[in-house]
């Protein structure tokens, strides 16, 4: 297995059905799952119990939110006007692409 | 349809949202083969247009061939424009296409890694770095900065990763379409938008890790 390599669904749940409980790693792989409400109601309180008792994990998916948000805001073309300009050569390219010099 | 309580990207194009009426006229004209029709959307639009392509292309002069095939495609197209979605939209698909084609053309890059970019565990489960907050962004300038280091981290992303962060999170399209897009499968557009944000989130982590924690 590859760094990185993702895990099955499935590994999680036969771990736990052994007995076993949430842990960080899991947290981590699971997290998307887990923000789009993907992962059923067993699993999903079971990782909300690990978050409970867990400050790293707590803030890894804060800052995962955080960090989501923070990429939109920094290509949001309302928020950054400048990020919205098009080369006049550009626009002269098209427009004479289309037969019509500027 | 998947239930999405986080579902960041909804709305790919806020614009001054044009009336109805003036869509449709602007498109009539369009059809119709008026030049100044054709100028005004060139003018209105190009730069949004461009900043999609910079997105997924990161190159400049990629960037700005994508945006020129894709609006000479969409012209000699308009007539199978029906009119279903506003311009803009119909636009930005056209755009991502154009961008996603020139990707494949190019041939791939291997550097699909993101080697030290994902958090490391121990056998046991627990992780090799505990995982602090992160302070506000600032306002003003110091936000512009940010955003701007923002922006270079994403475009830092190998591009096997950075195209589905790109096309989810910021251009708003949902994981079939991505999927489509992309020709891989739905789970495969999971996997690596989740490692593309934690990627992400590792590159910011410097930035905005709170001092005091
Ligand atoms: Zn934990």
């Amino acid at each position: 297995m590859s760094a990185g390599a993702p895990r099955e669904f499935t590994d999680l749940l036969n771990r736990l059905e052994a007995g076993g409980s949430i842990n960080c790693r899991d947290c981590s792989d699971f997290l998307m799952a887990y923000l789009d409400n993907d992962l059923g109601q067993d699993v999903r309180d079971r990782f909300e119990q690990h978050l409970n008792k867990c400050c790293s994990c707590r803030n890894y998916v804060e800052t995962y939110r955080q960090t989501v948000k923070l990429a939109q805001e920094a290509c949001c073309p309302k928020a950054n006007p400048h990020l919205g300009k098009c080369p006049p050569e550009l626009i002269s390219a098209i427009l004479s692409a289309l037969g019509r010099p500027s | 349809m998947t239930r999405a309580p986080f579902n960041p990207a909804s709305a790919p194009l806020p614009h001054a949202a044009p009336t109805a009426a003036d869509e449709s006229e602007l498109l009539a004209r369009l059809k119709a083969g008026d030049g100044g029709a054709y100028e005004q959307v060139v003018r209105e639009m190009g730069g949004r247009m461009l900043a999609v392509a910079r997105r997924i292309l990161v190159d400049e002069n990629e960037s700005q061939d994508a945006v020129q095939d894709a609006f000479i495609s969409a012209f000699r197209n308009i007539d199978k424009f029906e009119g279903n979605s506003q311009i803009a939209t119909w636009l930005h698909r056209i755009t991502v296409n154009a961008c996603l084609m020139r990707l494949r053309k190019k041939r791939r890059k291997d550097e699909v890694s993101l080697e030290g970019l994902l958090p490391a565990f121990g056998a046991d489960g627990n992780p090799a770095h505990q995982a602090g907050t992160w302070r506000r962004a600032a306002t003003g300038d110091e936000q512009a900065e940010t955003r701007e280091s923002i922006r270079v981290a994403i475009a830092k992303l190998p591009e096997h990763y950075r195209i589905v962060l790109v096309l989810r999170d910021i251009e708003g399209l949902d994981t079939a379409q991505t999927a489509e897009l992309l020709e891989t499968t739905e789970a495969a557009v999971k996997i690596r938008l989740h490692r593309a944000r934690q990627a992400l989130r590792e590159l910011l982590d410097n930035t905005f890790r709170d001092g005091l924690n």
